[in-house]
């Protein structure tokens, strides 16, 4: 989906007072950075460049103990090709251009 | 990327434009009604 | 999803309750100005800039601009806020469509007599077909709005909320016509300016702008992307399609017939200087989300969960939900009410007396007027209800409405015109556009419908042209 949002959904976890996301660019883990720390069983991510992104998240209970880690999640973000973009803003660009200029030259002319 | 001085401007322009829109706005009320032009 | 609260219900009944009621008396006292139809539907054509700017202005900031401008910030960065700041474009173009239309119509009424009087009985059906489906899904799409923004804020069943704020838009277009549709619609947008830059401010007094670009720059790099696809392939798409509704639209043209004709250009032009900015201020809410550390689950809420947070965070906690729920229903009434009176002056003009040729005597319209509002407002109450999902109607109604542009610019500016290719071209424009719509990409439909139309329009001005009659100049 292209730079679009993605909703992560943990699940329930019964007893569960906290959940902790991790995200890291390499399937080991090795420089994890916490996403989101809280009580929201969810959180939507946007605004990610194209690559590929490991997620994994435990539930923390009430004395502070930590669950085991979740199966990792690997997300892929591709966008759409360079050259499709190009055709569509070119497109896009020729109609509205048009359309401004045909109002003013119409308006110009009959004043 | 676009910068921290780009972000901050349109922030501040968006605010500024959208107050003062309000305030032409009543500028405009009163000045048409004391011309009785308001409908 | 609900959000966490700080709005009883009983408080949100209140404030709709308390709001509706001031509309609605303003509505009646106003409503005495209205003796003929003419001053029921067009407001006696004497309206000044700074309720005619100030009405094109609020009607085109409905719920969507305040929910919506969020969230696409939030998915689609600064690019998401500017694009949606371009359709004030629209208001802007209609400016110099407004001149035309005063002098191209002197007496006008609807949108349909310059269909009617251009394009012949044939196109001025295919407009109708057109308008009224639009028409009617926006109305729809802002009842629903209501009714999951009461449920969400209020916690009152989706149905009554829904239905309230109908209730209360409908009476007061019932009592006072076009005057209290753009007497309220003042109030209403002084509301949501000075609502919106309220809300604003506290955001950045709670997280200055380096913070956010900071925090974006680590964990949503893409938002402050120059060249970000997902942003910026939909953007003419999105403006084709905000031409399409202004332009075709009787909302816009009961207007221009309405304001004197020297203000109407002048009124619609200052109105989109005044739309222009108002996506870019709600929008940057959402960039706040992340550094305020506000997790978000629901995109389509962000805005309203970053505005409760950082009010919350200002010790205005419990006004929040107050602040909120009013910018929002103001929004939607200021669309609903513009849509009830344009769509009812289309049945009762175009329908009534256009199509089933009657005689309306102009000191005794209020039955036919009201009878129309209220089969509008029944239809769109109804389909409200129905759990249909609607926004898709409306987004695909892009194709629609896109393929209206150019014969209207044709029609209003041209000396000479083929009829029955411009009519092809709008019908051609509607089908290929929702074909691509549905089969190609959403974002492809209103454009497409735009060029093909672009196209049967060009060539009708050059085959087999007849000529346009002129006003004396």
């Amino acid at each position: 989906m292209p730079g679009e949002e993605d909703l992560l959904d943990f699940g329930d976890e019964g007893g569960a007072v906290t959940y902790r996301l991790e995200q890291a660019p390499t399937a080991d883990f090795d420089a994890p950075s916490i996403r989101y720390e809280g009580p929201d069983p969810a959180s939507v991510l946007t605004g990610l460049r194209e690559g590929e992104y490991h997620f994994r998240v435990q539930a923390i209970d009430a004395d502070g103990a930590a669950g085991p880690w979740s199966e990792p999640l690997v997300l892929h973000v591709k966008f759409m090709s360079r050259g499709h973009l190009a055709m569509l803003l070119a497109t896009g660009a020729l109609v509205a251009v048009m359309t401004i200029a045909a109002i003013i030259s119409g308006f110009v002319r009959n004043r | 990327m676009f910068s921290e001085a780009f972000l901050q401007f349109l922030v501040l322009l968006g605010l500024i434009w959208t107050g003062l829109g309000a305030l032409t706005l009543i500028i405009l009320l009163i000045r048409d009604w004391k011309r009785g032009e308001l409908w | 999803m609900t959000l966490a609260v700080s709005l009883t219900t009983g408080n949100a009944w209140s404030i709709v309750i308390g709001l509706g009621v001031l509309w609605v008396l303003l509505g009646v006292w106003w409503g005495r100005k209205a003796r003929t139809s003419e001053g029921f539907m067009l407001a006696g054509r004497n309206v000044g800039i700074s309720l005619g700017a100030a009405t094109a202005m609020a009607t085109w900031v409905t719920s969507n601009t305040t929910m919506v401008a969020p969230l696409l910030a939030y998915e689609k960065g600064v690019w998401g806020m500017l694009a949606y700041a371009s359709a004030s474009f629209g208001l802007l173009l209609f400016a110099p469509l407004a001149f035309r239309i005063r002098r191209l119509l002197p007496e006008g009424v609807t949108a349909g007599d310059f269909f009617r009087m251009r394009y012949g009985r044939i196109g001025w059906g295919v407009f109708l077909v057109i308008t009224l489906v639009y028409s009617i899904t926006w109305l729809v799409t802002m009842a629903i709005a209501g009714g999951k923004l009461l449920e969400a804020l209020g916690d009152i069943p989706y149905a009554q909320g829904m239905t309230l704020i109908l209730v209360v838009c409908v009476l007061y277009t019932l009592f006072g016509g076009l005057y209290a549709v753009i007497g309220t619609d003042f109030i209403q947008s002084l509301i949501i300016l000075i609502g919106i830059v309220f809300i604003g401010a506290i955001v950045i007094n709670d997280v200055d702008v380096p913070k956010v670009h900071e925090h974006l720059s680590r964990e949503q790099p893409a938002l402050l992307d120059v060249l970000m696809p997902a942003a910026l392939l939909a953007i003419f798409n999105n403006m084709l399609f905000g031409f399409g509704e202004v332009m075709h639209n009787n909302v816009w043209w009961s207007r221009a017939f309405a304001m004197r004709e020297k203000v109407a250009p002048k009124a619609f032009f200052l109105s989109g200087i005044l739309w222009f900015p108002i996506p870019i201020a709600a929008g940057f809410i959402a960039l706040a989300a992340g550094p305020l550390g506000v997790n978000v689950t629901d995109p389509s809420k962000v805005g309203p969960e970053v505005a409760e947070h950082a009010l919350g965070l200002a010790g205005l906690g419990t006004f929040a939900g107050v602040i909120i729920l009013i910018v929002l229903f103001c929004s939607m009434a200021s669309s609903i009410d513009s849509l009830l009176a344009a769509t009812s002056d289309l049945l009762v003009r175009d329908i009534y007396e256009g199509l089933f040729r009657q005689e309306l005597d102009p000191r005794k319209f209020r039955p036919v007027a009201a009878t129309s509002i209220i089969v509008v407002s029944l239809t769109a109450w109804a389909l409200a209800l129905s759990g249909w999902n609607v926004d898709q109607v409306l987004f695909s109604a892009g194709a629609l409405v896109a393929s209206l542009i150019w014969p209207i610019i044709a029609g209003l500016f041209w000396k000479r015109l083929n009829r029955a290719l411009v009519i092809t071209g709008i019908v051609s424009g509607c089908v290929v556009g929702l074909i691509f719509y549905f089969k190609v990409q959403t974002y492809t439909g209103a454009l497409v419908g735009a060029a093909i139309s672009m196209m049967f329009t060009l060539a009708a001005r050059w085959i087999r042209p007849s000529e346009l009659e002129t006003p004396a100049a």
